[in-house]
């Protein structure tokens, strides 16, 4: 059984390299689920399509939360649907953007 | 089990697909990028050279002669066309979410480039008449390359609007302004293009910077200016107004240069001059919504660059209707060339190349977590001084050069290449992996 709040916690370590907060407090994380034991599947986003950190940011999203114990097998998908917008970065990012 | 895999000690297999699922990007290998980018910053080493050299000179209206020649094709081709082939292969495939039509074209092209426009230039310096030739044609070949390379990568895109358009269109006129440089080069050899060559001249330098720089800059900043400023939800409605206003310029222009009307140059000006009051409005709503509430110093530059084209575009409107003779047409190509081509490239490339550098960093190693963030790697505010003093000595340049006062255009165009040295610097030490902010270490 996979622990999503420390898979949660792992993703924190993953930084937007432009904006320079975590894919979780920036909303980029959309869906987390453990669809067998050991295999989670991550649904996720980016802030803008096309995104040239793109295949950057999906690796660091997948080695972190392979790191998460329980973790046997991760599945990245990046959508552009629904896309991302500002309202769903949490309190904390939106502060330190100085919204 | 490949070798990520094993790293992470997990399987990691790919995304379950479905609509929008893992519509990642297609990025070049970095290194073609960062080839086209190193050419360029020695290009523009070589033009501060050639700047302070020729200031003089300048100043005194003497531009057409083998060492001016040389020095502008310096600026556009060796500095400007150099590093935007690179910043383009990249911001294609990022904006338009497919792949180089030909990467491998495009890699071997860097040679054919590098060596034909070293060359050409040389050969325009001592002219040459055999360097020209053979160096022309070889220039002539890598450019028409890169511009079809382009062309393809587009047509493949399913990204459609005023971006995808200003981005082709920029390309369709750039082979325009080689056939326009052909034509030119083979005018003392044929008799009946013998009679049109002040209109073969202008035509060329039209399609190059107003064609091809003028609507790249536009469109790609579509892209860019949101990208880098974090701007969600503006309003689009400028961009097919800008688009429209620039094409309305450029064939009003033209159609000026070649039946000799001045009122066709002054409505063209005065279209150029409402494209950039379109894009500007555009800026501006994108501006509006942006998350990052500073402006950085890049973004600045940018700005301060689009000021500048409207100042030059201005400056043709007045010069169409006759004031200052050569001297004026030179002075406002100038400004434009400068003041709104360079400043601008000069500017994005303070976001482009530290992006470009993390990037490839970050894919070579092995936990892809923690680490500088780009910021760290070249902060935006180390472009303040260089692009300021970029913007004061062209300024200083350009008002020293229309009052003839040597000494001022002296010390601006060294203001200028102490400037164009300033962003080397910075650029070529985070391109070979070092952090600016950090003293130097490694990344």
């Amino acid at each position: 059984m996979i622990d999503l709040n420390e898979v949660r916690e792992r993703l924190r370590e993953v930084y937007d390299p432009e904006i320079g907060i975590n894919v979780v407090d920036l909303g980029l994380i959309y869906e987390m689920v453990e669809l067998d034991e050991g295999h989670l599947y991550i649904q996720m986003t980016m802030t803008t399509p096309g995104c040239p950190a793109h295949d950057t940011l999906r690796d660091a999203v997948e080695w972190a939360a392979a790191q998460a114990p329980g973790v046997a097998m991760v599945e990245v998908d990046v959508v552009w649907d629904p896309p991302w917008t500002p309202d769903k970065m949490t309190e904390e990012a939106r502060s330190l953007l100085g919204l | 089990m490949d070798e990520k895999q094993a790293q992470h000690g997990v399987r990691v297999v790919p995304g379950l697909g479905g609509p929008g699922a893992n519509a990642g990007v297609h990025v070049p290998k970095l290194s073609l990028p960062l080839r086209y980018m190193g050419l360029g910053l020695a290009g523009w080493l070589a033009f501060a050279a050639a700047l302070v050299a020729q200031a003089t000179r300048v100043a005194g209206g003497d531009v057409l002669g083998p060492a001016g020649v040389a020095t502008v094709h310096l600026l556009t081709l060796g500095a400007l066309l150099s590093f935007v082939q690179g910043a383009v292969y990249q911001l294609t495939t990022v904006a338009f979410l497919v792949p180089l039509a030909w990467q491998r074209g495009a890699s071997w092209n860097v040679g054919l480039y590098g060596v034909s426009i070293a060359g050409l230039i040389v050969s325009m310096a001592v002219w040459w008449t055999p360097g020209l030739a053979l160096f022309g044609a070889g220039a002539t070949l890598a450019v028409c390359i890169y511009a079809v390379i382009e062309l393809l990568t587009v047509h493949r895109s399913t990204v459609h609007g005023p971006m995808r358009w200003f981005v082709t269109a920029a390309h369709v006129y750039l082979l325009a302004a080689v056939s326009a440089a052909l034509l030119l080069a083979l005018a003392p050899t044929v008799g009946a293009l013998n009679h049109w060559l002040l209109p073969l001249l202008a035509t060329h330098i039209l399609l190059a910077i107003g064609g091809f720089f003028t609507l790249l800059v536009m469109g790609f900043s579509l892209k860019l200016l949101p990208m880098f400023t974090l701007a969600h939800g503006y309003s689009e409605q400028w961009q097919a107004r800008a688009w429209w206003a620039a094409q309305l310029a450029l064939w009003l222009l033209l159609a000026g240069i070649w039946s000799g009307w001045r009122v066709l140059l002054m409505l063209g000006a005065a279209a150029g001059l409402a494209a950039f009051v379109c894009q500007a409005l555009q800026v501006r709503d994108i501006l509006r919504k942006r998350l990052r509430k500073r402006t950085e110093w890049p973004i600045r530059g940018a700005l301060a660059a689009a000021a500048a084209g409207s100042l030059a575009l201005l400056a043709l409107l007045v010069q169409a209707g006759g004031a200052f003779g050569m001297a004026g047409w030179t002075a406002a190509v100038a400004f434009d060339l400068l003041g709104w081509v360079a400043l601008s490239v000069l500017s994005y490339a303070y976001k482009i190349v530290p992006f470009l550098v993390w990037t490839a960093r970050r894919s070579n190693q092995a936990k892809p977590v923690g680490g500088p963030l780009i910021a760290q790697l070249l902060p935006p505010a180390a472009a303040r001084w260089p692009l300021t003093g970029f913007a004061v000595g062209l300024s200083l340049l350009a008002v020293s050069s229309a009052c003839a006062w040597r000494t001022g255009a002296l010390t601006g165009a060294c203001l200028m290449a102490a400037a164009l040295c300033g962003v080397c610097v910075q650029l070529a030490w985070v391109m070979m992996g070092r952090s600016w902010s950090q003293g130097g270490g490694q990344v």
